[in-house]
């Protein structure tokens, strides 16, 4: 199975996931090696935590604890395979997330007004806060394989092969859940839009 | 195998929109050294400043520096100096409780005129409560087969939260090292504004305090967990007759209206949250408690 690549960008110069820089293995000193993990990693590794529904106000621990796993677990990662490592138990952490929100029963989302943000043009920050919220709802109906799988592709731009890789699943499985992940997705998008009546 | 195109070149308007708005989403700009602090790599030179520390103790992470504090004697200078230096590492940390500690240090140090101050009495320790973890819990991903596991038990457990004013003393992650760092930088705040104790001294003082409140209050969390209301509230009863107004009076009020819930006593639960409000209308425990 292809490893997930670690160049800078893909053949349309768009920046992808494996944009990250190869962390050497001569210089893999332990706390070296998970600070450029987490330097490189941080934003996919949040990214992949929210979009799969752990809530804002947990997001950060969320996000601790999966660095603190692969503090953990680093000596049985092999070097330049932090990635899916990482990627892997975010997939595991959101799914304990989720069952922990079910479990409090209080379901206490934070609105996106708790997001920060310097952006100076409130109808622009209004604008993304909305569409964010579209696109957690959207995602929050969806089924999680699909979901996971989405959100690996659509927003973190990770080859098929690579999903795979990090799911642990045939390539094949992952082509499937894809394709009905977007057609749910788009069938979502739709509902979400006539219901704004056809706005944004 | 093909790849599909992506949503982002071939969805529709409104489809890349939220595609876009999801791929652009960034996490806050300070989590990364949150991150980096938690994992004990913060700033260069937080770890060195812990004097005569065992190397392995500066080595190691602030996650695991505490889980070993936790069983380790509270010596009287050691604690402050840590702490201090733990703090400075991962000064995030220390803001959760930093006010509070300031408070409850200066009421300390009031009532220890004549003679040492009530939060400091030695009460004996007991056993560490098991707190209830996260990952403690099977987890069955979805995507994956469950030895594909990637998830160390210990590591929810010892993960500080982030940014809840002792938030976690009830979310189940150990607060311990924010309470000491709290104290150690309400020792060295106090330290030169007054006649009261040396700054070492007071930190000695008021962090084996911070520690015994802590223990209760665990320990009240644990039987809340454990579905034992009634332990809860004697153990909740206890804490406020022994500190009254102490460091974790928000998190005991919290867990007395968890408690009551839990016993069947929804008016006394409501009022005890009536209370939390008006004591600590901010609190990061209203929502939690729920109406």
């Amino acid at each position: 199975m292809a490893p997930i690549t670690t160049s800078m960008s893909d053949s349309e110069g768009r920046a992808t996931l494996g944009a990250c820089p190869a962390i050497a293995p001569e210089r893999a000193d332990a706390d070296e090696r998970l600070r450029a993990c987490v330097r490189a990693h941080l934003a996919t590794v949040w990214r992949v935590l929210r979009r799969n529904g752990v809530p804002a106000a947990d997001v950060d621990d969320a996000v601790q604890k999966v660095f603190l796993v692969l503090s953990r677990k680093a000596h049985g990662v092999e070097a330049g395979r932090e990635l899916p490592f990482l990627l892997r138990t975010a997939v595991f952490v959101a799914a304990e997330a989720r069952r922990a929100q079910c479990r409090r029963r209080e379901s206490k989302e934070p609105s996106f007004d708790e997001r920060s943000s310097d952006r100076p043009n409130p109808e622009h920050v209004l604008l993304e806060r909305e569409r964010l919220s579209q696109l957690d709802g959207i995602l929050k109906q969806m089924d999680d394989p699909l979901r996971v799988a989405f959100v690996l592709y659509e927003l973190e731009e990770l080859t098929m092969a690579a999903i795979a890789e990090v799911l642990e699943v045939p390539i094949g499985t992952v082509a499937s859940r894809l394709r009905r992940a977007r057609a749910r997705f788009e069938e979502l998008a739709g509902v979400f839009r006539d219901a704004n009546g056809g706005q944004r | 195998m093909n790849e599909p195109k992506r949503l982002l070149d071939s969805g529709s308007g409104h489809v890349r929109a939220l595609v876009e708005a999801g791929k652009a989403d960034q996490p806050d700009r300070h989590l990364q050294e949150k991150v980096l602090g938690a994992l004990g790599l913060g700033a260069a030179g937080g770890a060195g400043l812990i004097a005569g520390a065992p190397d392995a103790l500066a080595r190691s992470g602030i996650a695991r520096f505490f889980g070993g504090l936790r069983h380790a004697a509270l010596s009287k200078a050691g604690i402050g100096v840590i702490a201090a230096a733990t703090a400075s590492s991962a000064g995030y940390l220390a803001v959760g409780v930093h006010e509070r500690a300031r408070e409850v240090a200066t009421r300390s140090a009031a009532r220890s005129a004549a003679n040492v101050a009530p939060a400091a009495a030695p009460v004996p320790l007991r056993p560490l409560a098991p707190e209830p973890s996260v990952a403690s819990t099977p987890v069955t991903p979805g995507t994956a087969s469950a030895d594909s596991l990637p998830i160390a038990a210990p590591a929810a457990a010892v993960a500080p939260r982030f940014g809840s004013k002792g938030a976690s003393v009830l979310a189940g992650g150990s607060t311990e090292g924010s309470v000491l760092a709290g104290a150690a930088a309400t020792a060295n705040a106090r330290g030169s504004d007054d006649a009261s104790p040396a700054p070492e001294a007071h930190a000695a003082t008021v962090a084996p305090a911070i520690t015994v409140q802590l223990e209760s209050i665990r320990h009240a969390r644990a039987l809340v967990a454990a579905g034992d209301a009634r332990a809860a509230l004697v153990e909740l009863d206890a804490y406020d007759t022994r500190y009254p107004q102490g460091i974790f009076e928000e998190e005991a009020m919290a867990l007395r209206v968890r408690a009551l819930r839990m016993a069947g006593d929804a008016a006394g639960a409501d009022r005890e949250r009536t209370n939390l409000q008006s004591r600590f209308p901010k609190s990061v425990h209203l929502t939690a408690v729920g109406n």
